[in-house]
């Protein structure tokens, strides 16, 4: 038998598994990527589109950490547009729909022409280890490879099976094959699964649809992108296509109401033991929840320039065929609208994340890395971020330095992470704002003045990206320095109230202006004749300005935290022997160990005054062993 | 999570028991506590040495005189609770010691919770292991503190209204939350209607803080306060209250020098009687510590009871320092007593409104008739009843949880003031947040992922 050596092997050529090799690739590390088809590297499975609130707010992350999915996106989008504005910066996002096929062949392309990366086809059934030190894998068609680390990126694949109304298939995404040997490996290692389900929904023919008839969801006019390396120049702007809405009525009900019994959820059968995550419900599930809400939102996405198919987000559904022809042709614009795809649900294995470390590497292992949803996470944005992680600190490992961790008041991605190991879940993980407790910290737009020095110190950036970060930080940093010191005259005022119809008077400086909501950085920039800064300057420097105030306020607040992460707590602290802590906190805290008294206080039903407790047992301990 | 689990901030207390005991002693320990003591404390040495007695002065912000006292401070590592510590001797009973913390909390120190001079004392290493149990007991003490809100009939009232604005502040949250996350699946909420919900929600906690003070007023007693120039009879109205000789009388003005203290039950209503120097200008200086000190006590006075000698025409000098005092009074709690109505009635009571400029109740009496004592005390109890707003109903709380309140209408006057000047979404939610954080600190609770599941119960979510 043939043995092959690499630094790394990534299992899985998913939004994960193709950030990990992009970044072992840049790290000159050597590394083979294992993937059962390899023309799907980076498909999208599910809805066509990348950002959104969170979601979006990781893809900037990825880009400031060097990574790829934000550049993809960029090259391949066929619609972009911002969502919550006027909620405030540190919240507004970005989505974009992105043409499916050439999505896909993108981030291909970018594998391909990765030097140290090996493409192979064919599915790991195996990860061998000695002692809990990873060697290899194993593979279906008898091949052996050799590695110091191992990167599982399985996604929906571990044991996957496919729910269409009664039918019930083996396979990981529609017409894909599962992995089933990995899931048995995993388990032999020691480590504990579980089972989690998610769903998509029916692919119309875009000829089959009226959509004259629809509400247009037109994109935004504005050079939006999520990575500071596109050029805007060279970007599909004035191509876009619209989304349009539908709404379902009083037929869709029925419809659904009287076929609840086809449904593999609803029918009593218990075909379906995995866990459905609660954002993302099925129609069924939202009829059946939400009985007194009589119109649900139906979006209908294209899927590409060039793409007959239109996803039909907020219908997903396992129903049979005929039901979901049912369903889709009592919405109007739909009444013959064709089914290219059925929707259907699928039920994979994953590992439970507590079981994993800030570096997403497996306890107690050597080398043994897990990322995406076989960490129970939901998401292109959330596979991706953890895949370049992953990779970042499985490269970090074979160099015998210390892992990279984000804090969760450096980025989404450190919340993530943070509470996967922390907490676990029941249920797919979905990124969501409101996980990020410094979420006035961790906006878009500085997504690179979080995380890209580290990155850079990394090898992760290029010469070109760290350039245009250290432009844009003197630029900000330079232009708010002007605006504070810059105060308004009796001459701007007039010009200012003139040109605009705001109500001003001399005196504040031009920083205070700023923190107005009827005033902005291109109108002060106008009335004093400068040319106009590119957006994602005017938005570093707006933000920094008007949330001053409150970026201090969080940053106590991190400061108070970060003491607590001083004080580490040993793997080997016996809580029941903690005198005064309460018996769920024993319980919990036995459970997921954490590291540092931060984390303790994070995990539910670990009280103040178990922490007290805690601080006083650690106190006593220090003062026994001098 | 309000107050640190590390000691990086100064906290205060008073050490001793509280309400008896001629002495007292105010605590206060942390990296600041030599630099707080300074700000109030007045001593000839301009250094502290340490474990040195010093005899000072201590003054509030005008820089008028509140006490004198000893103080001594015991630098860090060499003190109980191994910072820095500095102890006031302060003159004991209820109101100065009070007043003293009150003063170290305006410069930057914070109320010690239970148990927590205790904690520093062991987190910085000055108890053995065995001690630790102790420790512990007082912070479960802490627990049961919270836990006793919801069981304790009178707090079961202050439990039942924090609940249900939890849940409302909880509800807002799930809203503005899903708002953001789903921003175009779900209507984007008026701000507006946020001020009036904020504007109710204050109202809510007013209400509790009110409740809290009547609360108090039951325990505690209601403050009230003997004022009026020196031999009008006050401690003669002192002595009929009270029902024994405890004050000195007198025919010389200026007997009663020092401050005395005491609790009635006059008619069923119970009062914290404070009598105070007679109000005269006097190059004394032990009695012009007493007429300061007498200021300082009108402050917090809820009734005021103004004895004036009905036989003499009011001197100028009566005159001039009512009037300095008068903006620390109340008009709309003070009963004036015209006094020695036997003797004659030189002063009429449209003399007193006109000349000390004040609208009250006036009752024109001899103290020394017993039926005159009488109508009196049911001119108090009418006072204290139109005072103690019968719509609000006492809850007793104790001064973390009073704090603990306070926090909570702070928080809500900042959402309010961030809702009116139409703060973007992502910040009105971290007012939100501090809201509920402080209302988790006085319910004792943990915040936890019931956002989210509450947006999700809330709200039919996701494509």
């Amino acid at each position: 038998m043939t043995n092959f050596s690499y630094d790394i092997i990534v299992v899985g050529g998913g939004h994960a598994g193709a950030e990990a090799v992009l970044a072992c690739n840049r790290l000159n590390c050597k590394v083979a990527l294992i993937t059962s088809d390899p023309s799907k590297m980076g498909v999208m499975p599910c809805n066509p589109s990348i950002g959104g609130p969170a979601k979006s707010h990781l893809v900037r992350e990825i880009d400031a950490l060097g990574g790829e999915m934000g550049k993809a996106i960029d090259d391949t989008f066929i619609h972009i547009r911002r969502l919550n504005t006027g909620k405030g910066q540190a919240v507004q996002a970005i989505r974009a729909q992105a043409d499916r096929p050439k999505y896909n062949d993108r981030i291909c392309q970018a594998i391909e022409r990765s030097e140290n990366v090996n493409v192979i086809s064919d599915t790991v059934i195996e990860i061998m280890s000695k002692n809990n030190v990873i060697k290899g894998v194993k593979t279906m068609s008898g091949l052996t490879l050799s590695a110091r680390a191992v990167i599982v990126c399985t996604g929906t694949f571990l044991a996957g099976t496919l729910h269409l109304g009664k039918l019930t298939l083996a396979g990981g995404r529609s017409g894909e094959a599962p992995a089933f040997g990995l899931s048995r490996s995993l388990r032999n290692l020691g480590l504990n699964l579980m089972r989690l389900k998610t769903g998509t929904c029916p692919r119309l023919h875009k000829k089959s649809i009226d959509f004259s008839s629809l509400d247009v969801l037109p994109p935004t006019k504005e050079p939006l992108k999520f990575s500071d390396m596109s050029d805007e120049k060279k970007m599909s702007y004035d191509r876009q296509v619209s989304c349009y809405i539908t709404r379902t009525n009083e037929e869709t009900r029925k419809v659904i109401v009287n076929n609840l019994h086809h449904s593999p959820l609803y029918d009593g059968s218990g075909a379906i033991v995995g866990v459905w995550p609660r954002y993302c419900p099925s129609i069924e599930d939202k009829f059946v929840r939400f009985p007194d809400r009589e119109v649900h939102l139906v979006f209908l996405e294209p899927e590409g320039f060039d793409v007959d198919e239109v996803y039909l987000q907020g219908v997903s559904t396992s129903m049979p065929l005929s039901v979901q022809y049912g369903i889709v042709r009592s919405l109007p614009g739909l009444e013959n609208a064709d089914i290219i795809r059925p929707g259907y649900a699928v039920e994979y294995d994953c590992v439970k994340p507590d079981q994993l470390d800030f570096s997403l590497g497996v306890r107690n292992f050597k080398g043994l890395y897990l990322a995406g949803q076989i960490n129970g996470t939901s998401g292109y944005e959330e596979a991706a971020s953890q895949g370049l992680i992953a990779a970042i600190n499985a490269v970090r490992y074979l160099d015998g330095k210390e892992p990279f961790i984000v804090g969760r008041d450096q980025g989404y991605v450190g919340v993530l992470i943070d509470d996967l190991v922390c907490k676990g879940t029941s249920e797919p993980y979905r990124m969501h704002t409101s996980r990020a407790e410094y979420r006035l910290l961790l906006r878009e737009d500085n997504a690179d003045d979080r995380l890209t020095p580290q990155a850079r110190e990394m090898g992760l950036i290029s010469d070109m990206q760290w350039q245009k970060y250290l432009y844009f930080k003197n630029t900000a940093m330079s232009e708010i320095n002007r605006l504070k010191s810059k105060h308004l005259n009796a001459e701007m005022s007039q010009t200012l109230r003139e040109k605009f119809a705001v109500n001003v008077s001399p005196g504040p400086s031009y920083a205070e202006l700023l923190h107005r909501p009827d005033i902005n950085l291109s109108m002060l920039r106008q009335v004093e004749g400068l040319p106009q800064l590119e957006l994602r300057l005017t938005e570093k420097i707006e933000s920094l300005i008007v949330y001053s105030g409150y970026i201090e306020r969080q940053n106590r607040d991190v400061k108070r935290v970060n003491e607590l992460k001083c004080l580490t707590l040993d793997s080997d602290i016996i809580y029941k022997d903690v005198i005064g802590m309460s018996s769920e906190a024993v319980e919990k805290l036995s459970k997921y160990r954490p590291y540092n008294v931060d984390q303790a206080s994070r995990i539910s039903g670990v009280s103040p005054s178990d922490l007290r407790a805690l601080m006083v047992y650690l106190r006593a301990n220090v003062s026994k062993n001098n | 999570m309000r107050s640190s689990f590390l000691a990086d901030d100064t906290i205060v207390g008073v050490a001793t028991p509280s309400g008896s005991g001629g002495v007292a002693i105010v605590r206060m320990s942390g990296p600041s506590a030599l630099e707080i003591a300074d700000k109030f404390i007045r001593k000839r040495s301009a250094i502290w040495q340490p474990r040195y007695m010093y005899l000072c002065k201590v003054v509030n912000s005008q820089e008028q005189l509140i006490d004198k006292v000893l103080a001594v401070s015991m630098p860090s590592p060499t003190s109980y609770t191994g910072e820095n510590v500095v102890e006031i001797h302060c003159h004991g009973g209820w109101l100065l010691p009070r007043l003293i913390v009150d003063l170290c909390v305006s410069h930057g120190a914070r109320l010690a919770e239970p148990g927590e001079f205790t904690y520093r004392a062991f987190m910085s290493g000055k108890m053995s292991l065995t001690q630790a149990e102790s420790v512990l007991d007082i912070i479960e003490a802490k627990s049961k503190d919270a836990l006793l809100l919801a069981t304790d009939g009178l707090t079961g009232r202050l439990s039942e209204a924090i609940r249900t604005l939890k849940d409302d502040i909880l509800d807002l949250i799930a809203q503005y939350e899903a708002e953001i996350d789903y921003g175009d699946e779900i209507m984007t909420s008026d701000i507006s209607s946020l001020v009036i919900k904020s504007e109710t929600f204050l109202e809510t906690v007013e209400r509790l803080i009110d409740g809290a003070y009547k609360g108090r007023d039951v325990i505690d007693g209601i403050d009230t306060v003997l004022i009026g120039p020196p031999n009008a009879g006050k401690s003669t109205l002192w002595n009929a209250l009270i029902g024994q000789n405890k004050a000195l009388v007198t025919p010389y003005p200026g007997t009663t020098r020092d401050i005395l203290e005491d609790y009635v039950n006059v008619n069923g209503v119970y009062l914290h009687l404070t009598d105070t120097a007679g109000l005269h200008d006097t190059s004394d200086p032990i009695e012009k510590l007493g007429i300061e000190r007498a200021k300082e006590v009108l402050k917090n006075a809820r009734i005021v009871l103004l004895v004036l000698d009905g036989s003499q025409k009011m001197s100028e000098e009566f005159m001039t320092i009512f009037s300095d005092i008068a903006n620390n009074v109340r008009t709309d709690n003070v009963l004036v007593i015209l006094n020695k109505s036997d003797i004659s009635k030189t002063i009429s009571e449209e003399d007193v409104r006109r000349i000390l400029k004040i609208d009250c109740e006036i009752c024109q009496v001899s103290l020394l008739n017993k039926s005159d004592i009488e109508n009196v005390k049911e001119n108090i109890v009418k006072i204290c009843q139109t005072d103690m707003k019968p719509d609000i109903k006492p809850i007793s709380v104790n001064q973390r949880q009073l704090q603990a309140l306070n926090e909570i209408k702070e928080s809500l006057i900042s959402l309010q003031n961030g809702a009116k000047s139409n703060l973007t979404c992502d910040c009105l939610l971290l007012e939100l947040h501090e809201c509920l954080m402080s209302i988790n600190c006085l319910t004792g609770d943990n915040v936890s992922d019931d956002i989210i599941d509450r947006v999700f119960s809330k709200f039919c979510l996701g494509k």
